[in-house]
This record gives structure tokens, sequence and C-alpha cells, in this order.
């Protein structure tokens, strides 16, 4: 209900003293938020730059154990041609040693060789006589388990297997 | 909501009601906590805008950021008509045109020459007034329940005037300020109200409509006596309220700023 005749002045609390007091309160409280702010951006930058060193750490850790795990590998991998190296040149070095026990007229068609056998196929001239030095070479290692001949144009075709001592013949 | 009206949660109000009785000022304050504790003081000053005074309000006006201060004039030369048409109202009163108007539940005028506000706002330039009322709106402000009811006469006194309304459910019939110069004396006063009541039985609105009760706010002391004699003299009931004309300018004041009477 309107009675007044002239214009009134709205009231607020933000006149004199008050307005000191409101404006100190704000104040206060923009510098409060302002500190709040810098403390959060300054700690933000503190936990982010922990959180890069752990990282740039932590892929360091995982680099050097990659590097340990690819190094050990190939160690790993390099013994084990060296292994294979001495094996081949061993392997090498016994059938060399075999087929140095082939005499000259003979022709060897087949020629088996693993841990438990050696087999020698052919034809030869003078068969029982090869046989006889051959079984005599490899007594150490093998002895004769198999024998089969045919008489061939003057020729002697054959197959000789030979296992290693101790296996079944 | 304005930011202000949310923080005047938080605040006490002070409502200071100014009226001025020739040598003599009178200062009604309400103050109202933020709890809704309502506070009444009425203090009288014979030296007017004196020191006294002065400090006495500036303590007042210190006790919150809402503060109101309101002047009630009862100058003559202010009034109420039964209409808000300004076109009407010139016609019943020319002295309308050269005042300000306040309309009032859209069919009562209150107005009041614009030399009288400028010569109050000068002389309480001091005091930045918030408000200046006019008897009428104190009359309509403290009764304002009772109107919406029979048809009654209704008074304020004040120690130098007299504020006649008479209203029938909510409607203003009529309206009459009276000056007294040399005080207020009953039979004067009386007489004047018979004879204004003659005149408006004579109208043709409101012929054969009689009033049914008188309404007589007292801030000036002869209430009693006057009720009396307007008892005896027309017959019917009347009621006397005694209050602080310038405690009821701070209760108009507060309840014109939503805060109830």
């Amino acid at each position: 209900m309107a009675y007044n005749f002239i214009d009134a002045v709205s009231k607020t609390p933000f006149s004199g003293a008050v307005r000191k007091v409101w404006y100190g309160g704000a104040f206060l409280l923009a510098l409060l938020l302002a500190a709040s702010a810098v403390v959060h951006s300054m700690s933000g930058g503190a936990r982010e730059a922990l959180a890069k060193e752990k990282t740039v750490q932590e892929t360091l850790v995982l680099q050097s154990d990659q590097l340990t795990r690819q190094q050990a590998q190939f160690e790993f991998g390099k013994l084990l041609r060296q292994q294979t190296r001495t094996a081949n040149v061993l392997m090498a070095d016994q059938l060399f040693d075999l087929l140095d026990l082939v005499p000259d007229d003979a022709t060897l068609e087949r020629f088996e060789f693993n841990e438990t056998s050696v087999i020698f196929a052919g034809v030869c001239r003078r068969f029982d006589a090869m046989r006889t030095d051959m079984s005599r070479a490899l007594s150490g290692q093998y002895r004769i388990a198999e024998t089969t001949q045919t008489a061939q144009k003057g020729q002697t075709r054959f197959m000789l297997r030979f296992t290693a001592n101790g296996e079944m013949p | 909501m304005a930011l202000s009206d949310f923080f005047a949660r938080f605040y006490n109000k002070v409502f200071i009601g100014l009226y001025a009785q020739r040598d003599l000022l009178r200062v009604g304050v309400v103050t109202l906590s933020s709890q809704g504790e309502v506070g009444i003081e009425h203090r009288a000053f014979a030296s007017g805008l004196g020191e006294e005074v002065m400090s006495f309000l500036q303590e007042k006006v210190a006790l919150s950021p809402y503060n109101y201060i309101a002047v009630v004039t009862d100058s003559g030369r202010c009034g109420a008509l039964p209409t808000c048409s300004l076109s009407k109202a010139k016609e019943l009163d020319p002295a309308v045109g050269r005042s300000k108007t306040v309309c009032v539940d859209e069919e009562w005028m209150n107005y009041c020459e614009e030399e009288v506000l400028v010569a109050i706002q000068e002389r309480y330039a001091s005091l930045s007034p918030d408000a200046v009322y006019s008897p009428f709106a104190l009359l309509h402000a403290f009764f304002e329940a009772p109107m919406a009811g029979n048809h009654a006469v209704y008074l304020l006194l004040t120690p130098e005037a007299m504020s006649l309304a008479v209203v029938k459910e909510r409607h203003l019939r009529f309206a009459e300020q009276f000056r007294f110069t040399t005080g207020a004396l009953v039979p004067m006063m009386v007489e004047q109200i018979t004879g204004t009541l003659e005149t408006y039985y004579g109208k043709p609105c409101c012929r054969g409509e009689f009033v049914e009760s008188v309404h007589i706010v007292d801030g000036a002391g002869t209430g009693a006596l006057l009720a009396k004699a307007l008892e005896e003299v027309l017959l019917i009931e009347t009621e006397l309220l005694e209050v602080d004309t310038a405690l009821l300018c701070a209760q108009t004041c507060m309840k014109e700023n939503g805060y109830g009477l």
C-alpha cells in the first residue's frame, strides 16, 4: 500500500559504515579465495611435477629392464649359436671320420647317421674286407646290428647297420 | 528478489515517525528485529530539531541500515478525495492541480500541495526523510480492516487538526481536513462533524444512508470528550483509540514497507 508523497530512497545495507564492513568482508573473502587459488595452483604444479618425475623414473626402470632382458636373450642366443656350431663341428668331424672308413673302391649310395645308429649302403668289390675294417674302426662306439649283401656283376650290393653300444640291435 | 531485499532479512528495521506540533517535535520509533520482535518508543522534544533530537535520531538511525524516517503533516492544504481520476479530483478540489497525489485502493486519492511538501523536505533536509504522509494515510493504514465493514466515520485527532473520512465497505465517500488555529475545542469539533455529515447526507449519492459508527484515533488527548459528545448527538456507537501521532506515522511507514502494522 502506497501512502508516500515523496520519492523514497531504496534501502541497502551497503551504506556508510556498514558498507565499509561489507566491502572489507568482500575484500578479505576475495583475498582468501586468491590465496587459496594460488596455493591450489602451486600444489597442483608440484603434484604434476612429482607425477611427471615418477613417470620418467618408471619409464627408465622399464627401459632398463627391457634392456637387461634383451641383453640376456642376446647372450643366451649367442651361447646357443656357439653350442650349435661346436656340435656341428663335432658332428662334421664324426661324419668325416665315418665316411673316411669307406674304401676307395666302394660306391656309397646311402648313408644315415644319428645318435643311435649308422647305416651304410652301396656297392663294393671287397665287401668282407670293408665290413671287417669298419667294424674294427667303430668297435669303440658301435657294433654291427644288421648286414645285407647281394652279389651283382663282380660287386656286392650291401647294407650295413651299426648301432651304438648299449642300444638294442 | 533484489539483493537489498535479501540482505534486509538479516537486519533489524527502524521506522521513525515525526510530527511537528508548533515548537514541539514528537518522535515515534518502531524497531522490528530480524526475529520479528517489535519495540516501540515515543518521545517529545521541546526544542524542535535541536541537538537533543538529532542525537536521539542519529542513535536510532545507527541501529540499522534499514532505517526509515517518515513525516506526517496535518496541514489543511492536504486532503483526500473519493476518486482516483485526476480530472474529477480537480473538479472536486482545484488544489489538486498544484498537489502531489497518491491513489489508495484505486478510488481513494490522498493529495498534498507541493509547496507544503517542499517546505517539509527543506525543514527536515538534515534527516533526508523517506516519506511524507497526510493524516488520511494514517487513518487508512490504521483502520484498513474496519473500513471493509459498515458505513462509518473515521477520525484522526492531532493537537492542531482533525481528519475525517466517511467510508462504507472500503469505498471512501467523503473526506475533510479541519485545522484549529487556537487548539481543538470539543464543541467546535462536534459542530464541524455534524455539519459535515449533514452536507454528506444531502448529497445525491448518500441520501438515506446514515453512518452506523464513529471510530476515533486520538493523538490529541481530546478524544474521550469528543466520543462522549458524538454519542449523545449522533446516537451511534463510538470507538476510541488513543495513540501517539508520531508513533502512528512510524507504524504507517512500517506497513507501507510491507511489515504489517
